[in-house]
């Protein structure tokens, strides 16, 4: 399965996490069922592309310097 | 029939409020619970007071800035040019601006701001010291080297593995603190761990917390938010509790008495392990839920959340928190104690 796994190209693995979520996808990772190292790369651009803030955000820390959340 | 509705009911709620996209009325009471309380640097309500607050720091800015060009025009040294009357518009004012007025409120402007970001660089380093670390990795380092499955019944967990598990909850209460910017015990007031205790997924009970690792009574796991989040397989948070919307009674359940509870937002993240059927498909399984509490409302959500069917804060704080799920999920599973995720 982990050969099949490796051939799944990072497009539908893209696809499943934004279907399934982090928590699911997550868990096929740590059965094996999705290559780790490609997964985790998946994970990552996910997470990286949900921590940006919006403008909102961003216009109120720079003017009042008051942090709505994490960065 | 009524209790098949009322599942019904609470897997809507579930899957449509909690996960699902808020919408112009979470935006709004997001704004108000969460964000506005954060631009005025304070916790404070919505009212008309801390709306006069923020209207003052920003009049401020704009008196500071427009100081050097009164003085430049209604100086002695001002040239007939820069003194004559306006037609009384806002508009004709700054049109008349010369390029040294600009650079004057650019002057103003960037002082305050440069004094701002000074303030910020030297709040960075908050976190970085005291944090729970090194007590996280003391109880880990003494795990037995090969860790055994857990027992089917979680009242007969070792001492060990309540411990490791009871470390990883302090470690993700510092690792939300983080996310929040702020880890005080007002802010996150637990975090428990919940688990089923018997292999039909009837029954959940609170494995442990915080400031106790001894297993509570089980009750009905349909009672309780966290069944459906495990139903569902996803992070997600509710961020009201007590809004009134909820078909949950915002009372504990995990003890005798009807209760109400002391915290209004909840963080879920469930704990899921997968297998392959025979069919070669993912089935995938909940073996334990791990819930934040926290007394102020909306407080795991972030503006912008509200256009997003799966909300970004938990996504961002389930993989902040991957370190210790991992060490969970491989204390908690296998065990037949699981409730199979809806496809």
């Amino acid at each position: 399965m982990t050969a099949n796994a490796t051939r799944q190209s990072v497009e539908e693995l893209r696809s499943t996490l934004r279907e399934i979520g982090v928590a699911r996808f997550e868990g096929r990772i740590e059965a094996g069922i999705i290559d780790r190292a490609k997964g985790e790369a998946v994970v990552d651009a996910f997470i990286a592309e949900q921590r940006s803030r919006p403008w909102v955000s961003r216009v109120v820390n720079f003017v009042l310097d008051a942090e709505e959340s994490y960065r | 029939m009524k209790n098949c509705s009322e599942e019904q009911t609470r897997i809507d709620y579930v899957r449509n409020e909690v996960h699902g996209e808020g919408g112009w009325r979470e935006l709004w009471a997001g704004f108000r619970l969460r964000t506005f309380p954060y631009m005025l640097g304070r916790e404070t309500k919505f009212s008309f007071s801390s709306l006069g607050y923020l209207f003052l720091k920003v009049l401020l800015l704009l008196v500071a800035a427009g100081v050097p060009i009164a003085a430049r025009k209604l100086g002695p040294s001002a040239t007939p040019t820069q003194a004559q009357p306006t037609n009384g518009s806002l508009w004709d004012v700054i049109t008349r601006l010369d390029s040294t007025d600009w650079a004057l409120v650019g002057i103003v402007v960037s002082v305050t701001i440069v004094g701002k970001l000074a303030d910020k660089l030297a709040a960075t380093g908050k976190f970085k010291s005291g944090g729970p670390e090194a007590e996280v990795a003391s109880v880990l380092e003494h795990l037995p080297l090969e860790i055994h499955p857990e027992p089917p019944s979680p009242f007969k967990m070792s001492t060990e593995h309540c411990k490791a598990i009871q470390a990883c909850l302090v470690g993700i209460r510092h690792e939300i603190g983080k996310l929040l910017l702020d880890d005080s015990a007002s802010v996150i007031t637990d975090v428990v761990y919940l688990q089923f205790t018997d292999a039909s997924a009837k029954y959940l009970s609170v494995r442990t917390r915080i400031y106790e690792d001894k297993a509570a009574r089980p009750f009905e796991a349909k009672q309780a938010m966290a069944y459906y989040v495990a139903l569902l397989g996803e992070c997600m948070a509710e961020n009201d509790l007590h809004s009134g919307r909820s078909p949950f009674k915002p009372q504990r359940i995990s003890v005798p008495g009807k209760i109400r509870t002391s915290y209004r937002s909840m963080l879920f993240v469930p704990i899921i392990t997968s297998e392959l059927d025979t069919d070669g498909v993912p089935v995938d399984y909940c073996v334990g839920v791990i819930c934040v509490h926290s007394p102020k409302p909306y407080r795991f959500w972030r503006f912008g959340d509200h256009r997003r069917s799966s909300s970004t804060f938990c996504n961002v704080a389930h993989k902040a928190i991957e370190p210790y799920s991992k060490v969970i999920r491989r204390l908690s599973s296998p065990t037949p104690n699981r409730l199979k995720v809806l496809t």
